[in-house]
């Protein structure tokens, strides 16, 4: 990992497209991680999920993306109009689901709607069975209990869920690293004392204090954010410790020190690449982890604010509603399917990191 | 080897003091306290409240005394045995919870010996049979295993349970042994029940520690000693048994240090699903209703549970080890 930081400076030296080769040890991870069939394809199938939920509005959307009216184009999906440029009475916002104004679209143009004309907050008002109601041409999966759409809540929650997912985890890998960076690299009583209360933090019970806390704040994305990366810092801080401790006292350190280097560079430079790997391989099972936490309060209605669309929420719906399985079967195969992904994707990093593999 | 059971024991009065504090700012946290919310409730059904009688029981559980001082009486009450007086049952802690977490505890224990008893052999199985067909289809069970969330995997269970034999298999015994004393007949009902919680809570572990031994054992494998070993003659079962496996299983002990708490809480969550008898949902209401000493003594509970976990896989470790022992296990 050393080499990197010279590889880039050589690729700026040199042309602009050179810059993105990477240097023979990541080329090596790489070709080890595509050799793992299993794994490229759990990526590949990963990547365009979360690329077409990131672009979901044009997917599942209650607006039709387009409209041609009396000559001029409209982009619902980006622009809010009123009914008013559609020659309706009211200035008011233009409800593309409103019969009225679609006939009065169609006549003077037409509407291109999204695969699927719902929104993950439509309430679908001429069901013509109760809700929940069971899958048919109009809603694949069926309705939940408030009569929306399971597609578009499943689209929108598997985004939400990823997306809050990757945040926790960036942001805890960068919190966890930089203490054990600082314990491991200073040892003494900065490391005992940080040891000591995570010793403390970690045996409280998790969910207990998530869920205390969630009742004192008005949760919201952010709020939960936070909360969960109060505990879940944690896990980065034993590896980088570790590997801190181990490399501090390596003699290109130590050298380093000699010259004068200071604290901070040869941290950031000399040791911490080493303490990436272990960071790095440790990440997809976070994140696995992150969208797990993130279902379960969901799941215990501690989650994300009422209305959000939530794979944890659809869970919860299949429970108590355990006459309409295509709830809980949906829920179940998003989150299964999703969490076995990020796993298998895990699995091939740590073992494309692997220095038995990498330098056999 | 006495000496740093000792320390060891000392080092988990601190830890738990400070944990102590902790838990008694966060059952703090919410605004209002139990009274308040009483008050509200009889308000809500149209019933009066005599201000005296409200007042007498802001004395009767120090409420109006400052928090430092309810701090002090919960915690010195909490050394000899006292978990202070839970508002919505009108019953010492105590008495309210020790059943339930008798339950949780022997849920706990039960899943990490199958945890265990399952993720021993397979792990072993898997290493020594590396890329056969058995360790890739135990493999691939196992990433399954770790991938589906426990709760996830009790709704499966409740799901089928209500489909293919129509009835609901939450709970731990028989309905006509809820509240009746202890004796044989209950034991065997609670027995009876007790394997669909065991199984749901174990599973994501036994599939992380399947990956862990077999790893681990991996690498022991490939060593020079081992080689030398098998050159030797070695029969290929007793070379197993005796030196690599023996290698191992440090990291195995080790590991409950880790395997309590998530046991505890994968057990926290499947119970509020599965609707156990265990501390998870009465805890759940107890936060609710701000029944602050039952919720406080309940999170001491698992908090002091943890630590004793961690304590004991360090001694385990320590006379498995000599060099942890020698050390005082610290990290060099």
């Amino acid at each position: 990992m050393n080499s990197t930081v010279t590889t880039a400076k050589e690729g700026v030296m040199t042309t602009a497209d050179s810059q993105f080769q990477l240097n023979p040890v990541n080329q090596r991870r790489w070709e080890l991680f595509r050799a793992n069939r299993r794994s490229i394809w759990s990526l590949w199938i990963f990547l365009a999920m979360f690329t077409l939920s990131l672009f979901a509005e044009f997917i599942a959307n209650d607006r039709p993306f387009f409209v041609w009216y009396d000559g001029q184009a409209y982009w619902p999906v980006v622009v809010d109009y009123k009914e008013s440029d559609f020659g309706g009475p009211f200035p008011t916002e233009a409800v593309y689901r409103d019969p009225w104004l679609k006939l009065h679209i169609e006549e003077k143009g037409f509407a291109l709607w999204p695969l699927i004309p719902y929104h993950h907050t439509t309430v679908d008002w001429d069901l013509n069975h109760p809700a929940p109601a069971p899958p048919d041409a109009s809603h694949w999966l069926g309705t939940d209990d408030q009569a929306r759409d399971v597609v578009a809540r499943v689209i929108y929650g598997f985004r939400i869920s990823v997306l809050f997912g990757f945040i926790l985890t960036l942001l805890s890998a960068i919190i966890g690293v930089g203490a054990g960076a600082i314990q491991g690299y200073f040892g003494g009583w900065i490391d005992l004392l940080l040891q000591r209360f995570m010793e403390v933090w970690s045996s409280m019970p998790t969910l207990y204090i998530l869920i205390i806390l969630a009742s004192v704040v008005e949760p919201s994305f952010w709020w939960l954010l936070g909360l969960l990366l109060l505990f879940s810092w944690m896990g980065f801080v034993g590896v980088v410790r570790a590997e801190f401790l181990k490399t501090r006292k390596f003699e290109y350190v130590r050298a380093a020190r000699a010259l004068g280097v200071g604290n901070t560079r040869i941290i950031l430079r000399h040791v911490l690449p080493n303490a990436l790997v272990a960071t790095i391989t440790f990440m997809p099972f976070t994140l696995a982890g992150s969208v797990t936490v993130l279902t379960s309060l969901d799941f215990l209605g501690f989650g994300l604010p009422p209305g959000s669309p939530s794979l944890g929420e659809l869970l919860q719906q299949g429970k108590s509603n355990l006459g309409a399985p295509w709830l809980g079967i949906t829920g179940f195969m998003v989150i299964g399917i999703m969490l076995s992904l990020l796993i298998f994707i895990g699995e091939g990093v740590r073992d494309a990191f692997d220095p038995r593999k990498l330098f056999r | 080897m006495i000496l740093y059971i000792l320390k060891r024991l000392l080092f988990m009065i601190p830890t738990l003091f400070v944990i102590s504090v902790l838990v008694f700012v966060i059952i703090q946290l919410p605004p209002g306290d139990y009274l308040e919310t009483y008050i509200a409730e009889l308000q809500s059904q149209g019933e009066s409240v005599d201000p005296d009688r409200i007042k007498f029981l802001r004395a009767e559980y120090g409420l109006d005394k400052p928090i430092y001082e309810q701090y002090f009486v919960w915690a010195s009450g909490m050394l000899v045995g006292d978990y202070g007086y839970s508002f919505e049952y009108g019953l010492p802690v105590n008495e309210v919870i020790g059943d339930r977490l008798f339950l949780t505890i022997i849920i706990s224990v039960v899943t990490i010996i199958f945890t265990w008893a399952i993720a021993f052999p397979i792990g072993i199985y898997s290493a020594t049979h590396q890329y056969s067909w058995g360790d890739y289809g135990l493999s691939f069970l196992g990433f399954i295993g770790l991938a589906t969330p426990n709760f996830l995997l009790a709704l499966v269970m409740l799901y089928l349970a209500n489909v293919y034999f129509g009835t609901s298999i939450g709970g731990l015994m028989d309905p006509e042994y809820i509240d009746q004393p202890w004796g044989i007949d209950k034991f065997f009902s609670v027995l009876e029940h007790l394997w669909i919680p065991v199984v749901v809570i174990g599973t994501s572990g036994t599939a992380g520690m399947i990956r862990r031994l077999r790893a681990n054992l991996l690498d022991e494998l490939q060593k020079q000693y081992v080689v030398t070993a098998r050159a030797k003659g070695m029969q290929e079962k007793k070379l197993v048994r005796k030196y690599p496996l023996r290698m191992s299983m440090n990291f195995f002990i080790a590991d409950i240090g880790s395997l309590l708490p998530s046991v505890i809480s994968g057990a926290e969550i499947t119970a509020i699903v599965l609707s156990l008898p265990t501390t998870g949902p009465m805890m759940l209401n107890a936060l609710q209703s701000q029944d602050m000493y039952l919720a406080g003594s309940f999170l001491m509970f698992l908090a002091m549970l943890t630590v004793i976990g961690v304590m004991l896989s360090d001694i385990l470790l320590a006379i498995l080890d000599p060099r942890i022992r020698l050390q005082g296990g610290a990290t060099k």
